[in-house]
């Protein structure tokens, strides 16, 4: 799975527990309010254990986590 | 919806606009709180915990954030959208005696942030960890205990939160059992009353209780003492007892009474709150004995803190406290205090997280321990709250 239908999935299965949800790749996490601080943290750790990186936390910003593809480029970044 | 279009002053109602609006992107960002701030803080208050809650809370705010003991080592910020705030971050410093060695720790306080911008309380809790070197808090919101040892903070122990049923209509306060007609329930009161008459039948022999109206020299004194070696503990000295519960704090209008012996030793002291706000609920916001003291002192104590709660109608009378997590395995570590609990029928609960992170390693390595800890619900951030 790629990083970010498994980022999707895991939004919207384990953080929303909405799997009828649809997020798309650019909608607005933060603005459209689907990430509090709480849901933040554990997408982190669900991030770091799934991809095997770390993320400190002066990346935990909105540039690095507006969006789906943000996340996904946050993710590539730290693998290459 | 209407939305205010600044480029020509007019209203647009975008429902009807074929072309989407855009939004105007407001710039969300952390900055040191200022006097400016003070109305936006209570006003997000009262958003976020309600307008009666907030009807208290601008007093024992300037308690916690401006008469503290180091007011001037009190950071705290605000998250703001634009002009408006939308969330906050306290601090409270205490000092602290771990294992000899004297520091300042802040607690965190009063962290909210509004539910349209709740991914940034993320970086409201980094700012605080990035500015304040020692860390000791205790909380119970899930989201805040994750996020604080998310940035560092370990779990240290739990403050257990221990329960005596003084009025069987105290159980009624719970979910399940709302139902259920108060009347019924006095015989149950009424049988509650006679087994504490058989428990206090047992009075140590040569302790002298009496009510106090000041803290003085002597509970100084006896606070030195159990800030041994390897201990952790709120300096409570002086300054400490007298901020803590003093005339502009949210307890002032504690009790207190102490138990000497008969040599004039000061053998301790409970501090509780039986009136006013609380409710149905008395609460024990600090009870300490004498090192080396047995139950016999503790239990006097509670003895005298439930009959006043009694006297004035109260239902309940809460504690909270660290205590070992496993006491069956460590019997030497019995605390007189959590003993004299139990024996006069209090009921461990679920309770906070103490959260710590300290800059010194050593320090660290001892706070770790809850074993080391005493630590009191009159000494956290959860009880700054006005009961």
């Amino acid at each position: 799975m790629d990083v970010k239908s498994a980022v999707r999935e895991y939004i919207t299965g384990e953080l929303l527990q909405r799997k009828d949800l649809t997020i798309a790749d650019d909608t607005a996490l933060i603005e459209d309010g689907y990430l509090t601080s709480l849901q933040t943290v554990e997408l982190i750790m669900f991030l770091e254990e799934h991809f095997d990186v770390e993320i400190d936390p002066t990346e935990v910003d909105e540039e690095n986590f507006r969006t789906i593809n943000d996340i996904a480029h946050l993710i590539g970044r730290k693998q290459t | 919806m209407v939305e205010s279009n600044s480029d020509n002053n007019q209203s647009t109602i975008s429902a009807v606009s074929e072309k989407p609006v855009a939004k105007k992107k407001i710039t969300v960002q952390i900055v040191p709180f200022e006097d400016k701030y003070a109305a936006g803080v209570i006003a997000l208050y009262g958003e976020v915990f309600g307008q009666e809650a907030a009807r208290a809370y601008e007093r024992r705010w300037h308690w916690s954030l401006r008469e503290n003991l180091v007011p001037d080592e009190s950071p705290a910020w605000v998250l703001a959208a634009g002009n408006e705030v939308v969330g906050y971050l306290g601090t409270v410093p205490h000092r602290y005696v771990i294992d000899g060695t004297e520091i300042i720790a802040h607690a965190t306080a009063d962290y909210m942030v509004h539910e349209k911008y709740r991914f940034y309380g993320v970086s409201l809790m980094k700012r605080f960890f990035k500015e304040c070197e020692n860390c000791i808090t205790a909380d119970d919101m899930e989201a805040t205990v994750k996020v604080t040892t998310w940035l560092g903070a370990k779990e240290a122990g739990i403050l257990q939160r221990h329960v005596k049923v003084l009025d069987a209509r105290a159980l009624t306060d719970k979910p399940k059992l709302k139902r259920i007609p108060r009347f019924p329930l006095w015989p149950f009161t009424v049988g509650i009353r006679i087994v504490d008459r058989f428990r206090s039948a047992n009075k140590p022999i040569g302790v002298k209780i009496e009510r106090c109206d000041q803290f003085d020299d002597r509970f100084v004194s006896l606070n030195t003492k159990l800030a041994g070696p390897q201990q952790a503990i709120v300096k409570r000295d002086g300054d400490f007892l007298n901020w803590r519960y003093g005339p502009t704090s949210p307890h002032s209008n504690r009790q207190i009474v102490t138990a000497t012996l008969e040599n004039g030793e000061f053998a301790g002291y409970a501090v509780y709150s039986s009136g006013g706000t609380t409710g149905r609920n008395g609460y024990l916001l600090d009870l300490q004995v004498a090192p080396g003291s047995d139950r016999g002192i503790a239990e006097a104590l509670l003895k005298a803190v439930i009959n006043d709660m009694r006297k004035v109608g109260l239902w309940s009378c809460r504690y909270h406290g660290v205590t070992p997590q496993d006491t069956q395995k460590s019997p030497q570590m019995q605390s007189p205090v959590l003993e004299a609990l139990k024996s006069w029928g209090f009921t461990p609960r679920t309770g906070h997280w103490l959260l710590v992170k300290l800059q010194d390693e050593r320090l660290m390595e001892v706070a770790m321990k809850e074993d080391n800890w005493n630590f009191r619900y009159g000494d956290s951030e959860a009880s700054h709250s006005a009961l």
